[in-house]
């Protein structure tokens, strides 16, 4: 299962951002999906269904371009990190039709974000087959051939 | 039109009393003095009750309930017993019987059991007659497990009571409980998701009630908390079974008064919500260890949607590969590939612990790994996939034709010629499943020369 970190936009906050969740997340590697209106797996890892990814809203009309591509985020499960303090039922409207996980947003939003990453991250059972389980399904293969 | 009523009992003379009863009330009545007797005459007539004995000469009246509910006209069955019990209730009631009479005082109460099954049934008839027009995005598959499911979701859908959606882990509980929000009158409002299994206890009350500024540190301003989202929608508590018991206790209260108190707060809040519940955990099991409130088991299993794994959804797995397909390739920009039968036939032979959810992050590996490719074969999947189906495979044709390439003392042995080709070309698919392709690994994990490997290949 893996753990990714998006925005619509690059700024300097963003930059910090993802420093701190590599830095309170060290057993969790976040891996960062760029900038921009598409999500396309890096080379790194394959995007699978079911994994996490937090997505970092700086801006009104970055939510209104989310929601208007949700498709594209539909198979991750979502945290919403806002960078806006004072949320009326607009934005929150806006951030519901993206069936976020969780939404953080103020003074404890990192840490917040973080903590669920985390609990998420350890509730995921991932079944594809990690090299350990591939090792495991040919030594019983082994053993039934 | 009169109803018909078959009575199955080996005792005449009761038969002949319940008839007369019947016939004088203006219904139709048949009799038959044994299981198979009576299914014979349950096939010429439809139908609409079968009273139906336990003890009979050819067989139990209780465990031929499935046999007689399924017939074309489905009728209500209503067990008479001349003991009764407590487990041949359980057991009439959990097969589906509309009630379980002692014989008895049968005469006398038979009437309003008979009375009300009809009406019931009656009803019945009328709904499924009136056609329902199910938005079922993200729900595929035409099996009868997926279709027993859809009909829930639709009798759901149609009410405003609590749901609890249980299944194993991947069978898609948060797609059914969209499903039921987006056929019920409160589709156009709010599905609030809440992960009870990703929110801390810390988090997880300010969350759901929200909080007023000052109440803990940090609290800098009011929050309306997710309970208050949810008015005149649907809230959505996935993975309840992992709810604090603390935090159960106060979320029964807002169930049962709609109203609550965020925290800090002194002033109640009230919200109109339906809530739909999920867990892959057995809540029963988490009751009796005490780590599951009993009434909030209860208030959230109005209605109880198990779904099937996806091993029990036969034939459906070749409409859901298409279907994951073609929205993986046009997600990652990739033209659609052709698939080839081999490709299902592995899919379709593997029993898919981690059902739907393990299916799609298989295809999207497919994807990743067929870039380039114009065609999908069974060596794009990955190996555990194809180890497992090509095992299961061999042991399907082993039974099916079980004196084949074996010697057993009465079947004709094969030619030597023969039974050497089908042990090698069995021998060659395991070896290359099990090497995933890679030609080199095969020859040293064999023994054999790469020149010969090909050679035999070529076979």
């Amino acid at each position: 299962m893996n753990l990714f970190f998006y925005s619509l936009t690059d700024s300097a906050q963003r930059s910090r951002l993802l420093s701190k969740f590599e830095l309170i997340l060290p057993q969790h590697p976040i891996t960062d999906l760029g900038v921009g209106r598409g999500v396309v797996s890096p080379l790194s890892c394959t995007i699978r269904s079911g994994d996490v990814i937090i997505v970092y809203v700086a801006e009104l009309y970055e939510l209104e371009i989310l929601v208007g591509a949700r498709e594209k985020l539909e198979s991750f499960r979502k945290i919403l990190l806002l960078e806006s303090e004072e949320l009326d039922r607009y934005w929150f409207s806006l951030c519901r039709q993206l069936y976020p996980r969780y939404i953080a947003h103020g003074y404890c939003a990192v840490e917040e974000t973080a903590i669920v990453a985390s609990k998420m991250m350890k509730n995921c059972q991932p079944y594809m087959a990690t090299p350990v389980q591939y090792a495991h399904d040919q030594a019983e293969g082994e053993q039934k051939g | 039109m009169p109803k018909n009523i078959l009575i199955i009992d080996d005792d005449k003379t009761l038969c002949l009393m319940i008839a007369s009863l019947l016939d004088t009330s203006g219904y139709d009545t048949q009799s038959a003095s044994c299981l198979n007797e009576g299914y014979e005459i349950a096939l010429t007539s439809n139908f609409d009750i079968v009273m139906l004995d336990v003890q009979l000469p050819d067989g139990n009246g209780l465990e031929s309930i499935p046999r007689f509910s399924t017939l074309p006209s489905r009728p209500e069955i209503i067990i008479m017993t001349a003991a009764a019990d407590s487990d041949g209730a359980q057991k009439a009631i959990e097969s589906g019987a509309w009630d379980y009479l002692e014989k008895t005082n049968i005469i006398k109460e038979l009437m309003l059991p008979v009375t009300r099954a009809l009406q019931y049934r009656e009803e019945k008839n009328k709904i499924a007659a009136a056609p329902v027009i199910l938005k079922r995005k993200n729900i595929i598959g035409d099996s009868s497990a997926i279709t027993q499911s859809l009909e829930q979701v639709a009798y759901s859908a149609a009410s405003d009571a609590a749901v609890l959606i249980t299944g194993e882990t991947g069978t898609g509980k948060e797609v059914f409980a969209h499903a039921i929000h987006n056929n019920s009158k409160r589709a156009k409002n709010n599905f609030i998701v809440v992960d009870c299994a990703a929110l801390p206890s810390t988090l997880i009350e300010s969350n759901l009630f929200g909080h007023s500024k000052g109440a803990f540190t940090g609290a800098d301003q009011n929050s309306s908390g997710l309970i208050l989202h949810a008015d005149s929608g649907t809230l959505f508590l996935d993975e309840i079974g992992e709810l604090p018991l603390e935090t159960q206790k106060k979320f029964l209260r807002v169930l049962q008064e709609q109203r609550y108190r965020p925290v800090g707060s002194t002033k109640e809040v009230t919200s109109d919500f339906r809530v739909i519940a999920a867990t892959n955990r057995n809540l029963e099991e988490m009751v009796a260890k005490g780590k599951f409130r009993e009434d909030l088991l209860f208030r959230l299993r109005s209605f109880h949607i198990e779904l099937p794994p996806l091993r029990f959804r036969e034939g459906d797995i070749p409409e859901l590969t298409h279907f994951i397909l073609d929205k993986l390739w046009q997600r990652q920009y990739q033209d659609p590939k052709a698939i080839s039968r081999e490709f299902i036939e592995y899919l379709e032979l593997y029993d898919w612990p981690g059902n739907v959810r393990e299916l799609q992050q298989t295809l999207e590996e497919v994807v990743a790994r067929s870039q380039g490719h114009q065609t999908l074969f069974g060596f794009h999947l990955p190996g555990r996939i194809r180890i497992k189906a090509t095992q299961a495979n061999l042991s399907n044709k082993e039974k099916a034709t079980p004196v084949k390439g074996k010697i057993g003392p009465k079947s004709k042995p094969l030619k030597w010629k023969q039974y050497k080709e089908d042990m090698e070309s069995q021998y060659l698919k395991q070896l290359m499943a099990y090497c995933e392709g890679d030609v080199k690994l095969a020859c040293e994990e064999s023994g054999i020369s790469r020149a010969r490997l090909y050679e035999l290949l070529k076979k």
